[in-house]
């Protein structure tokens, strides 16, 4: 059985606009996927695609509207609060910049030793000795337990963030963004952190992030999104190698490549995000889309099978396969 | 070329609390006409405040202590605050990382416009907003017309971003700097921005020095490239040569750690710290990162070693081959190494 499963998750938001009226947001329309355990799947796509909301819903700081979030045999979706504080130890988050998720005012061993309070009934002893041994594990020395996050480096910083996140022994970890407010020296030294962890603890990642570049590294499957809707998921290699979505291609085409005799001459996708207020009645990509045709724009686009573990939501990319 | 701007062993120092900050240590940059310069380098590498010196927008306390900084033949560093002013925006033209927070949220664009282009002595009334409205066109902005009308919040942050370019360029500057004009912006727009920029500063022959830590960006549209470490430049050359044969070790491991949407590899780290600043190491400053640093790195300051037509490194092993061998291994050997056992 799949450690995480998400099917059919809707978000929506009020906003307020000029004159006091109410619109609707459409956040997430319909996002399914699943994560099997040990795995890294990658969630990426541009500002607005609802990853973040994604996140927040599977950790449900967010209460999506609908679908369910079944984390081994249990729907967390809709739990309240009270039921859903012991499954809380099981799925972690790190967050983008570790200088606004730490608190200032606790000492490293108090962050980490915070949901090991709330978690574990531990002695002063035991905690301490676990404290250590977190430290230990990311690669920050016992000299480091009584800093304050200003007095150290980022990538410090975010080293204690993944020590937060592991006190308590979760089977899943969120990562949102972790390595985006990071120098490309730092940023490397984190993402061997998080790979080697995955290696020795087993544990699971989702990795959200709009840096293709890091996600082809570190993932072994990836999900990419638009308008809240997935319109690619399968294998990383697949994925970059021979994207089926007209999205995807346009985002991997974007990416600059560091390395001169490169540059590119190839289109390059025009437009902006439409809006979630209004979303298209067909095809989410249809507005940008350099391969569309009429009916793009009245027929939805679900998700269909373009390979092994590999689906993409285009008709014309990929073709309705006779039922099996 | 003739070179327009020419920053020679320029220093800035940050007097604080807890002594002096030693921000800029001897930067030199030459940038001639329609020339695009990339400055790349980790955060505090000193970057944006050489942007900043460069247009006498130095934030207090700060201080440039010595070097020239000459443009089209003057040292700007005796200029008064008056022929600054009017050299910013008329000849020397800046977008800033944030295109939210570099428009004023209570005018409406048309009337920025019309302050701009007000300060800088150029055209008024009809013929201003005409301008406006031409330049929001060629930086590709669909109904020029009502956007001219609509206030910041209205607009997307790509939207911003080009109106910015677009008042950034009207006055035809002679040098453009731009830092980090496409952080924070998602890849298909980066792509349309850089591709303008690059149209815009070609038909003007504008010269630009763009500020990034993205070495994909400098790939992309900069002619040549250089690489500050620690308040200084360590190489500088043309890009083709500075990415096909990097000659400093910073330069190098910058590349590598560099991770390809194109290709998988395995990822490198520079193992250590920036310098603190608070007290700079003496003779060469990335020594203690270094994997080929000896024992003249810590006594003597490295030259400025021209390695081939164009390429300058700061190092003592910069035509040292056998020395590049040594630092590839060494990077091998990092490779194994266990993440938590490299210090942070």
């Amino acid at each position: 059985m799949s450690l995480l499963r998400v099917e059919g998750l809707r978000k929506t938001f009020k906003v307020k606009e000029g004159g006091g009226r109410d619109r609707t947001l459409f956040a997430l329309n319909g996002v399914s996927f699943t994560v099997e355990a040990g795995e890294t799947l990658g969630l990426v796509g541009e500002s607005g695609c609802g990853k973040s909301t994604t996140a927040r819903c599977l950790v449900r700081l967010l209460r999506p509207d609908a679908g369910h979030i079944w984390i081994g045999d249990q729907d967390i979706a809709a739990l309240p609060e009270p039921a859903l504080r012991p499954l809380r130890r099981r799925l972690q988050m790190v967050f983008q910049d570790p200088s606004d998720s730490l608190n200032p005012r606790l000492t490293v061993a108090d962050a980490i030793g915070e949901p090991l309070a709330l978690h574990f009934q531990l002695g002063p002893g035991e905690r301490l000795a676990r404290i250590r041994e977190l430290l230990a594990l990311v690669g920050l020395k016992d000299e480091h337990r009584d800093r304050y996050p200003h007095q150290l480096s980022i990538g410090q910083q975010q080293r204690v963030g993944v020590a937060r996140a592991l006190a308590c022994e979760p089977e899943l970890l969120i990562l949102d963004e972790p390595t985006s407010a990071l120098d490309v020296s730092v940023r490397g030294m984190v993402i061997r952190l998080l790979e080697e962890l995955r290696a020795s603890l087993g544990i699971t990642y989702v990795f959200i992030s709009h840096d293709l570049s890091v996600v082809r590294h570190i993932c072994h499957r990836v999900a990419v999104m638009y308008l809240g809707a997935i319109v690619e998921i399968g294998p990383t290699d697949r994925i970059f190698s021979s994207p089926s979505h007209p999205y995807t291609e346009a985002l991997l085409a974007a990416v600059p490549v560091p390395d001169p005799r490169q540059r590119r001459t190839r289109p390059i996708l025009a437009g902006e995000v439409s809006s979630l207020v209004d979303l298209p009645k067909g095809c989410f990509f249809f507005a940008r889309c350099p391969v569309r045709i009429d009916a793009c724009a009245t027929t939805p686009q679900p998700l269909r099978e373009a390979g092994a573990g590999h689906e993409a939501a285009c008709f014309l990319r990929v073709p309705e396969r006779a039922a099996v | 070329m003739a070179k327009l701007l020419r920053i020679r062993d320029l220093h800035l120092r940050f007097p604080t609390f807890r002594g002096t900050v030693h921000a800029l240590n001897g930067v030199d940059l030459t940038l001639g006409a329609g020339q695009i310069l990339g400055l790349v380098g980790e955060t505090g590498s000193g970057k944006s405040m050489t942007a900043y010196a460069t247009v006498g927008l130095v934030p207090p306390p700060g201080r440039i202590t010595s070097g020239v900084i000459e443009w089209n033949g003057r040292n700007l560093l005796r200029a008064t605050d008056a022929e600054l002013q009017r050299l910013r925006g008329q000849e020397i033209s800046m977008i800033f990382q944030s295109p939210r927070t570099s428009l004023n949220p209570l005018f409406s664009i048309a009337q920025q416009f019309e302050i701009y282009q007000r300060a800088h002595g150029q055209a008024k009334g009809a013929a201003a907003r005409a301008q406006a409205h031409g330049m929001l066109e060629r930086v590709g902005i669909p109904d020029p017309r009502r956007v001219l009308r609509s206030y910041p919040h209205e607009l997307s942050t790509g939207m911003c971003q080009r109106i910015l370019i677009a008042m950034a360029l009207s006055g035809r500057p002679r040098l453009l700097l731009a830092d980090e004009p496409t952080t924070g912006i998602d890849v298909t727009l980066q792509a349309q921005i850089l591709r303008l920029v690059r149209e815009l500063v070609a038909s003007q022959n504008t010269a630009t020095l763009l500020i990034t830590h993205d070495l994909g960006v400098v790939a992309e549209i900069c002619d040549r490239v250089a690489v500050m470490y620690a308040g200084r430049i360590v190489e500088e050359g043309p890009v083709e040569r500075i990415y096909g044969d990097p000659r400093h070790p910073y330069t190098q491991g910058l590349i590598a750690s560099t991770l390809r949407v194109d290709e998988q590899k395995p990822i490198h780290i520079i193992p250590g710290v920036v310098p603190n600043l608070l007290v700079p190491p003496s003779a060469c400053m990335f020594r203690e990162r270094c994997p080929i640093a000896a024992a003249t790195c810590a006594q003597l300051e490295p030259p400025i070693v021209e390695v081939s037509l164009g390429q300058h490194a700061r190092c003592h092993f910069a035509a040292d081959t056998g020395a590049f061998a040594a630092a590839e291994r060494q990077r091998a050997q990092l490779a194994g190494v266990r993440p938590q056992d490299l210090t942070v």
